[in-house]
């Protein structure tokens, strides 16, 4: 991701940390609306995507380091209660840098999509309904 | 269809087996975030033998292997990407530093002196910091750092005045054999504390070996540092190698298996 390059150091600036890995934009997304635990950030992310997406440990759990490193997200305490192993979970949320992170890399991808509208690769919305 | 039973035995053989491959990812990921993959594949585990039982049991870990693996080989390379580029960054520092002492205080260096003092300094702090690393305690590290400053003594004293005789005196390039012994030694040893040991030892022998070759052919008897200077330095450097020896060995006893099978 730019996550490589948030092995440890951390930057003010959101756009250093862009282009993100698909892993770790997912990861942000599924943080988007509130805090989750990994199995549920993995189910989030499948649900969304249509089952098309399919986070592994290995690959949620890497980018949750590299994210918690680079302040992007941060643990929340957080805990519902509801399972019996609840406490050996721990739940993530955004934190503000976060935030303008997943809002600057949507904004890229944003530019990315219109960009490819304007050269006719990429149909648009009134276009697909045709 | 499989029992409540026989599906939660499945699970708990499944977690049990992903738990002892997590050993493949480095160690600060795997005690920080283990627990929770685990969890959270024992989640996935039991979601798919809820939906399609054996067979979606089966299809999770045909998925999971190769994620583990590709995964595990990433944060690893990562990792000692990120840990080669900070050792060589403060090696290189530090080689600028040391030489910031000739240049300020006006020593008749020429350029090649420079060039030649920089790649010493910083071969011998680079071999430093990546063989030192591969022991897990401190007697290792002090071993190595005693072995290679006397390999960084012997080339520089060698090259600066000569040990036998003059720097010029052929006799000197025996030493480039010593150094072989040393070097070869180590990496036959795999950089292990008992095999380095004995590798060190060797190389105290091939130095006093030197020494007897020089005073038998009488090398470099009429011009310094003389038959006692050359006892005097290759006793020094004998003494080096041995001490290095004895810490890699005492290493060896304080922690087994060898540094470089730990993982993590």
């Amino acid at each position: 991701m730019g996550g490589e390059g948030m092995g440890g150091e951390r930057t003010s600036d959101p756009g250093d940390l862009l282009p993100l890995t698909p892993a770790a934009l997912n990861v942000l997304l599924a943080l988007a609306d509130g805090e989750r635990h990994g199995y549920g950030i993995m189910l989030e992310v499948r649900e969304r995507t249509g089952g098309k997406v399919r986070l592994g440990p290995g690959t949620l759990y890497g980018a949750i380091k590299r994210l918690k490193e680079g302040g992007v997200i941060e643990e929340s305490g957080g805990r519902s209660g509801t399972e019996v192993d609840d406490e050996r979970r721990r739940y993530y949320r955004l934190t503000g840098f976060g935030g303008k992170v997943l809002a600057a890399e949507v904004a890229r991808l944003d530019g990315l999509v219109r960009a490819a509208r304007r050269k006719g690769a990429f149909p648009t919305p009134s276009q697909e309904g045709v | 269809m499989a029992s409540p039973r026989g599906d939660e035995r499945a699970v708990g053989a499944s977690e049990r087996a992903y738990r002892s491959l997590l050993r493949a990812y480095p160690r600060d990921l795997r005690d920080e975030y283990g627990d929770e993959m685990a969890l959270c594949f024992r989640d996935l585990c039991r979601a798919e033998l809820e939906d399609r039982g054996g067979l979606g049991l089966a299809t999770l870990w045909a998925h999971t292997l190769p994620e583990l693996l590709h995964t595990a080989l990433k944060e690893r390379s990562s990792m000692l990407a990120r840990n080669t580029y900070r050792s060589v960054l403060g090696v290189a520092l530090a080689t600028a530093f040391i030489l910031l002492i000739p240049l300020m205080a006006n020593w008749p260096w020429t350029l090649g002196d420079f060039v030649f003092a920089g790649a010493l300094l910083f071969g011998t702090g680079l071999a430093y910091v990546l063989v030192a690393r591969m022991g897990g305690n401190i007697a290792y590290r002090f071993a190595v750092g005693v072995a290679v400053a006397a390999a960084f003594l012997l080339v520089w004293i060698n090259i600066a005045v000569g040990i036998i005789g003059e720097p010029d005196e052929a006799a000197n390039l025996m030493y480039v054999g010593v150094l072989a012994v040393g070097i070869a030694g180590a990496f036959v040893a795999r950089f292990r504390q008992q095999e380095m040991a004995r590798a060190l030892f060797a190389t105290a022998l091939a130095q006093a070996l030197v020494a007897v070759i020089a005073l038998i052919l009488q090398l470099g008897s009429g011009s310094p540092p003389g038959v006692l200077g050359i006892l005097i330095l290759n006793g020094f450097f004998v003494a080096l190698f041995v001490a290095s020896a004895l810490l890699f060995r005492h290493a060896g006893r304080q922690h087994t298996p060898a540094g470089v099978g730990q993982d993590g």
